[in-house]
């Protein structure tokens, strides 16, 4: 090699010596923060001890679970994930409309959601997935 | 050396070297994918052929980079340095291959022009995490792929080594756009520190070889020495030189290798006019001194290729003062024939009865 590429290599490596590690700093500083994975429904409250009883279909499993023989939780895992956008959950008594069942909570992804559920000793459990935005019942679940 | 050209000058060692390296890359991509789809089985063909590629394609950018300045700061390194046109040949086939199938992936599905689609999907020049880093990706393989076909004697020859060598520096800023398009790429989406990691140590590594010898080759040219008034220059001791070596002394303008061979000492220009390889750093071989980089041979008296070969290099007067060398920085004319200085010494160990001669 000749002397002036000599002097030319390491003029060349000497600007690579700063722009190289400040390039690979700003672009890590720069990179966005991941998105926060949080789901909207509140976090999962810790599970009853005791299954009451269960309802299992091929896309979730549903469950009363209690401290006793009274529920007390509705236990929903989603086994796949959801094919509509979001869902909610409705308790009914009878015949169903929205506007005159209680709102139990809403599900999005795969995963496992419980909710609270008030004692309602020695009556039925009815509950129904309701596509709030199509406004169509998606599935029904009877205990 | 040859008189004609050819496509690939094949010999033993070059054989050897490429089988080499088509092992390692056939072991990399092979435990790449393997360990991919043990791991992530639901990842695509298309997309382990461009993680895999892209991930060789840096090692091998990496490897080639380091080559000279090892070679620079250790002769054990030299024989990676002999066919890494191959090496880098290679790297741009493996880069090739990412690009193509990255293109054909990410930009074959619409209605645009692929290469149109490239450069207009992403605008965002003000953003560095959205910045269009295949673009980058794209100027460093066309700088590649201009290296690549330039790769051979023939367009040395016809560029003429300077044009030449410009082009081939060029690798610096494919190398500062590889960088950029991995970092402004993938490594925006990836969250495992690992790859930044390794990336770091890496570019960190490389930086540091070459400013290292970089530094070392400005300090021996920055040796001053002082100029007798006849004209000569006291450079060292004679047994400062080992037997079939040299060493470089830079005085004026450029490097003169001052060679120990048979019992006398010869100066020829230290840049050989195949690639401007260090003559200097060679050896003598069948008694031509051997360029270290390609093989080039000249005569140690004339500075002359031995026939066929045509190749010329400028020769120098040196002469002997008890035991010190003294070398004239005048060149002769390339080719010039000087006789060299004959070593007097009776004995390595007994300097006080060596002989003074003074020959030109």
């Amino acid at each position: 090699m000749i002397r002036p590429l000599r002097k030319r290599h390491l003029q060349i490596w000497s600007v690579l010596a700063v722009l190289i590690p400040v390039s690979i700093v700003c672009a890590v500083i720069a990179r966005p923060k991941p998105g926060d994975s949080v789901l909207l429904q509140p976090a999962d409250a810790a599970s009853l001890p005791v299954i009451i009883k269960t309802v299992e279909k091929e896309n979730f499993v549903v469950r009363l679970r209690g401290n006793n023989e009274i529920p007390g939780q509705l236990e929903w895992i989603n086994k796949n994930t959801l094919t509509f956008p979001t869902a909610l959950i409705y308790k009914t008594y009878g015949a169903f409309s929205p506007e005159h069942a209680d709102l139990i909570g809403r599900i999005e992804a795969r995963g496992t959601y419980r909710f609270a559920l008030k004692a309602d000793q020695g009556r039925e459990y009815h509950f129904v997935l309701y596509d709030f935005i199509h406004q169509q019942k998606i599935d029904s679940i009877n205990f | 050396m040859s008189t004609s050209y050819q496509a690939i000058g094949w010999n033993r060692q070059k054989k050897i070297y490429d089988r080499i390296i088509f092992g390692f890359c056939v072991t990399y991509l092979s435990i790449f994918i393997s360990s991919n789809l043990i791991f992530n089985a639901q990842v695509t063909f298309e997309t382990l052929l461009i993680r895999s590629t892209s991930t060789l394609a840096v090692l091998l950018l990496h490897v080639i980079l380091s080559i000279g300045p090892l070679t620079r700061l250790n002769k054990k390194f030299l024989p990676l340095l002999y066919n890494r046109r191959h090496l880098g040949v290679t790297m741009f086939f493996i880069a090739a291959i990412h690009g193509l199938f990255s293109i054909v992936q990410f930009h074959s599905l619409g209605s645009v022009n692929p290469l149109v689609s490239l450069f207009t999907s992403n605008t965002r020049f003000d953003s560095l995490p959205g910045f269009p880093f295949q673009a980058l990706g794209f100027f460093a393989l066309v700088i590649f792929f201009l290296m690549a076909i330039t790769s051979h004697d023939f367009w040395l020859h016809n560029l003429s080594p300077k044009v030449w060598k410009t082009l081939h520096m060029f690798v610096y800023a494919a190398y500062f756009l590889v960088i950029l398009h991995v970092m402004l790429g993938v490594i925006q989406f990836e969250t495992n520190p690992v790859f930044v990691i390794i990336l770091f140590v890496g570019t960190t590594t490389l930086i540091a070889l070459h400013v290292l010898a970089g530094t070392r080759e400005v300090h021996i040219d920055n040796i001053k020495f002082d100029l007798e008034t006849d004209g000569f220059v006291k450079v060292c001791d004679v047994e400062d030189i080992e037997e079939d070596r040299a060493k470089m002394f830079c005085i004026g303008k450029e490097r003169i290798a001052v060679y120990k061979i048979q019992g006398k000492l010869f100066a020829v220009n230290n840049v050989c006019k195949h690639q401007n390889g260090p003559l200097g750093e060679g050896k003598v071989l069948d008694g031509c001194i051997t360029c270290p980089w390609h093989g080039y041979q000249y005569l140690p008296h004339n500075g002359q290729s031995p026939p066929p070969f045509k190749e010329r290099v400028s020769t120098y007067d040196v002469m002997i003062d008890g035991t010190t060398v003294w070398v004239s920085p005048k060149p002769y004319p390339e080719g010039t024939e000087r006789q060299g200085a004959i070593i007097a010494i009776s004995s390595p160990v007994d300097k006080k009865n060596s002989e003074t001669l003074i020959l030109k």
